[in-house]
């Protein structure tokens, strides 16, 4: 059942000759023994980022045979749910998310509150009329952009262009184009590695991984115990079903739009099954007033949370803030994002409302501090916090943290793969760099080129990336300059009207 | 109390012999077990002498050394040292079975793996080990063993040793009991716990009273005999506070230290009742254990030298530091950063990372817990091991055997079984098996629309959020492996 360490080389894998080596011949890959695929546009990734590029691409008139998409996932949702499912956003709670940020509809018409007011629901179409003064932004259930996902990932035939497997590197090919090697599952086929040969490559790996915090991960190695300190990101039901059972203390831990989701879920079993739950909020910045670098650059903030309805503001998708950071470079535009940039969380009412009651009554608390180590006393963790009161100490039932470090993408090991072979760079912000056009900076090869879009691009020309909205303009501009390039049909307004009709009555493409 | 509080309990008092001789203690007015001091908190003070006397959690030996040193060994060639004394010996291998320092390692051995094992109380798991092992031995040399069980105390004797009330004038000797298959006398009895000091002794007792304030907390020393105290050590003497000794699970593996910290096995009382009205604004909670003052003058400390700088890189493959340990291995991927996961989930379960950063490599390493089972009072169990639920868990044979870990399930109704129903941990897998219990029991997926009974003997596997009731009892499984 096990395998050695070391296997012995297999026909058809890679060698340290060919990892080691920039560009690639046909022969090589035909001495080792690979077989190759030819397609002329791949994707992989294989989520929401390679999904709604594959759609624009099909409504651009490119057939299911031109285009491969390359993933583990079995439907592109399946990760983007998994995340959002465990950090308490089911699929009958809302994202944080525009009406018109539409992954199934690059038209954006009709967006999701105009579906839910065809549905019956007018209120929603009340709200979207008369946000964000009147009202709370209108954002969409999750699951109903991931059923309207599944309906058009039919329409447009997204199965058929799926195969099933890893990708482990993308090399440049002598002469022109790239190699993009597949891991398929094991078993699924004769070689260990099959080679895609393709004119474009479309990286949509999106974010390389989460990253515990030290801490936490230091707590689990030493005491084994994987139940009481926990991740918002991580399925972590057991805390609340526990605290149903008995009434117990919970930490807190981080200011973004997951803690607010873990506090009303704390709340609401705590009305719902007349808990005793008692909740300490531990912030690390303390934001207790409206923010900002200039009069029209203000984000509200109070008790400690800073106030933003998406998580950037909304003039990146197409107001001044987009255009603002496509004409800069280097340190202007990393300050330009640090400017934008920083732990939010939209106003909502039931939040607002649950949090002052907790307030009133005693049994929400708020520390400011950082946490120095926590250890395991009985069934309690107890946490030292390096708070702006000096140093505390308390124990608690279970500690939920909220914070979500992003890995480097370095650790995204295709990522580091094109910075350290395939000319690949940083830009300001750390993360891949890409032109206005998504293509990344330095890859160009022949005729070949690879475009990138998603988390991460994070820190290019155009802010708001890792958004449904930001995938879909990632994928206009990548369709556009495939259309210059002779793939795929221009999307005028005599294709995108005939289009926009098709999606509209669901028929196949 | 009774003037003779040593007698059998009836039924518990080894194998009945036919024709044996009565108990030379009669038989007390009443129970002596009203209130027994914890084993491991009273003291246990050694008398000078030349035997070994080993204290460990639960239980109490004094021991005859080997009677014989071992022959030096044949120094052929090893010039200018004259004759070797071995020599002489050369050539008369030792008797089989004759007492040399390896026995005595055997047996210390033996006591320290059913104290290990045998939670607080291991005197009975004790005895029957014991008692097998014995009879394997011949011309065994003296030796006295005094260890807890749960309501008095399991005493074996061998060969000359003796136990002794001298306060109350009691004396158990070996000759009382049945002798070892070579004709050496043995006793193996259950009695209550003395309301007097007990004196053990193996060979001949040196007599004497010891050092007052002499007191073993654990560990082997030479002695001639030990007194056991019939109080609990005073905090000041003892070491062994009672926190120490509140509950002992069978460490999960060899490897015992901080991360071992055992889980409480007890799942007692029925769930806490739920506040009947709306709750009320709720007390304070108590002060932080401890805190400090900023803006108070503090006091400088001493300057140390900087701590090394720890980068945040994380070694890949911690896997082979931990080959030493014998916990259950299986097989899974590894994340980018070293750590084992279930093959079939996407994120790391310990640090989160994605788990498509590294070709999936397959092997075989320490397998993490997993997952929790939560129950209806708050109770929490991590799945580290195989367990057994019931009313009386510690009763089965598999757990005795240590192949099971007991846990306790304290139902009112009366509807859990003795040996109600088995958590079994298998590759990634947690499976339950309905152990022939008396009133089944029931499971019930995540959004299942209602209960399904168990087929007793077969597994069911549990999926994240599953509700297991077993009598008036109820748990659910969650495992941050994801749900799959």
């Amino acid at each position: 059942m096990g395998q050695p360490l070391a296997p012995p080389p297999v026909a058809g894998d890679l060698s340290d000759r060919l990892v080691a080596t920039d560009v690639w011949t046909d022969g090589m890959l035909a001495e080792h023994g690979i077989p190759v695929v030819d397609v002329p546009l791949v994707t992989f990734g294989g989520g929401i980022g390679s999904f709604v590029t594959a759609d624009y691409l099909r409504i651009c008139g490119v057939p299911t045979s031109a285009i491969r998409v390359l993933t583990p996932l079995e439907t592109p949702w399946q990760s983007y749910e998994y995340l959002t499912t465990v950090s308490q956003i089911p699929r009958t709670e809302r994202l944080r998310s525009d009406s018109a940020s539409t992954p199934d509809n690059i038209w954006g018409f009709p967006s999701y509150a105009l579906r839910e007011g065809l549905q019956g629901d007018l209120k929603q179409l009340w709200n979207v009329l008369v946000e964000p003064i009147w009202a709370n932004y209108y954002t969409p259930r999750a699951g109903a952009a991931f059923t309207a996902m599944e309906k058009e990932m039919h329409r447009i035939r997204y199965p058929e262009m799926v195969v099933r497997g890893q990708v482990r590197m993308v090399r440049r090919r002598a002469g022109g184009g790239y190699f993009t090697i597949l891991t398929p599952p094991q078993g699924a086929a004769p070689t260990r590695r099959i080679a895609y040969r393709s004119q474009w490559v479309h990286v949509a790996v999106g974010y390389p991984g989460l990253k515990f915090l030290d801490d936490l991960q230091e707590y689990r190695k030493q005491t084994n115990d994987y139940g009481s300190v926990v991740n918002a990101y991580e399925p972590h039901e057991h805390v609340y079903e526990k605290l149903r059972a008995k009434p117990g203390v919970v930490l807190v831990r981080g200011g973004g739009i997951v803690a607010s989701r873990v506090l009303q879920r704390l709340i609401d079993d705590r009305d719902r099954f007349r808990l005793d739950t008692q909740i300490v909020h531990l912030f690390r910045t303390y934001t207790a007033t409206p923010h900002g670098t200039g009069i029209l650059k203000r984000r509200k903030g109070a008790d400690g949370w800073a106030y933003q309805g998406f998580n950037y503001p909304k003039s990146v998708w197409g107001g001044q803030l987009k255009q603002q950071v496509r004409k800069t470079e280097g340190a202007e535009r990393a300050r330009l994002y640090k400017e934008m940039g920083g732990t939010n969380t939209p106003v909502r009412r039931d939040w607002q409302e649950q949090l002052s009651r907790g307030r009133a009554q005693g049994w929400y608390r708020v520390m400011i501090g950082q946490i120095d180590r926590m250890t395991k006393t009985g069934e309690l963790v107890e946490v030292a916090v390096a708070s702006d009161q000096g140093p505390q100490l308390g124990s608690f039932d279970a500690v939920v943290d909220c914070t979500g470090l992003e890995a480097d993408i370095r650790e995204h090991r295709v990522l580091a793969d094109l910075l350290d072979h395939s000319g690949a760079g940083r830009n300001p912000v750390g993360r891949l760099d890409v032109e206005r056009t998504f293509e990344v900076r330095g890859t160009r090869n022949g005729n070949g080129r690879i475009y990138a879009s998603g988390s991460a691009t994070l820190g290019g020309y155009f802010p708001g990336v890792d958004t449904f909205l930001g995938l879909q303009i990632a994928a206009q501009e990548i369709a556009d300059d495939l259309h210059a390039q002779g793939f795929g049909s221009k999307l005028g307004p005599g294709r995108s009207t005939s289009q926009w009709w098709k999606w509209f009555r669901n028929q196949q493409i | 109390m009774p003037s003779s509080p040593l007698p059998p309990i009836p039924g518990r008092s080894g194998p009945p012999a036919p024709g044996r001789a009565a108990p030379a203690l009669p038989a007390p007015a009443s129970a002596g077990a009203a209130t027994v001091p914890a084993f491991d908190q009273v003291a246990v003070s050694v008398v000078p002498g030349s035997d070994l006397v080993v204290r460990m959690p639960g239980l109490l030996l004094v021991v005859v050394p080997e009677s014989a040193p071992p022959a030096p060994r044949a120094s052929a060639g090893l010039d200018g040292w004259g004759r070797s004394p071995g020599v002489r010996q050369a050539g008369h291998p030792v008797a089989l079975g004759a007492p040399g320092p390896d026995r005595l390692a055997e047996l210390v051995g033996l006591c320290r793996k059913v104290s290990a094992e045998g939670s607080r109380a291991p005197g009975r798991r004790l005895q029957e080990t014991l008692g097998g092992w014995l009879d394997g031995q011949s011309a065994m040399p003296s030796l006295a063993v005094a260890a807890a069980t749960e309501d008095g105390l399991a005493i074996t004797l061998v060969g000359s040793a003796l136990a002794q009330v001298p306060e109350l004038g009691l004396r158990l000797s070996a000759d009382e009991g049945d002798p070892l298959p070579d004709g050496t006398p043995r006793l193996e009895r259950t009695v209550d716990w003395p309301p007097a000091a007990l004196r053990l002794s193996a060979g001949t007792d040196p007599g004497g009273s010891p050092h007052p304030l002499a007191d073993l907390e654990s560990g082997s020393v030479p002695g001639g005999a030990a007194v056991l105290s019939p109080v609990a050590a005073p905090s000041s003497t003892g070491a062994f506070g009672p926190s120490t000794t509140a509950v002992r699970l069978p460490p999960p593996g060899a490897v015992s230290g901080p991360t071992d910290a055992p889980t409480p096995p007890v799942v007692s009382s029925a769930p806490p009742p739920r506040p009947a009205g709306p709750s009320e604004p709720p007390a304070p909670l108590p002060a932080p254990a401890r805190s400090a003052n900023l803006l108070a003058p503090a006091e400088p400390l001493p300057v140390a030298a900087p701590l090394p700088v720890v980068s945040s890189a994380q070694p890949v493959t911690p896997l082979v530091a931990e080959e030493a340990d014998d916990r259950p291995r299986v097989h899974g991927f590894l994340c980018s950063r070293g750590h084992l996961n279930d093959p079939r989930v996407h994120f790391c379960a310990l640090c989160g990372i994605r788990m498509a950063e590294r070709t999936g490599v397959f092997l075989e390493g320490v397998r993490p817990p997993l997952g929790l089972l939560v129950f209806d009072n708050g109770a929490t169990v991590n799945l580290d091991a195989d367990y057994l639920l019931g009313r009386e868990p510690d009763s089965d044979e598999r757990v005795l055997a240590g192949e099971l870990r007991p846990l306790l399930v304290v139902d009112t109704t009366g509807g859990v079984s003795r040996h109600h129903l088995e958590v079994r941990l298998h590759e990634w897998d947690v499976l339950v098996i309905d152990a022939g219990s008396a009133n089944g029991t029931l499971v019930a997926a995540a959004g299942a629309p209602g209960w399904s009974s168990l087929v007793p003997g077969q597994a069911v596997r549990l999926t994240p959020g599953t509700a297991v009731r077993l009598g008036g009892r109820q748990f659910a499984f969650q495992s941050p492996h994801g749900g799959f």
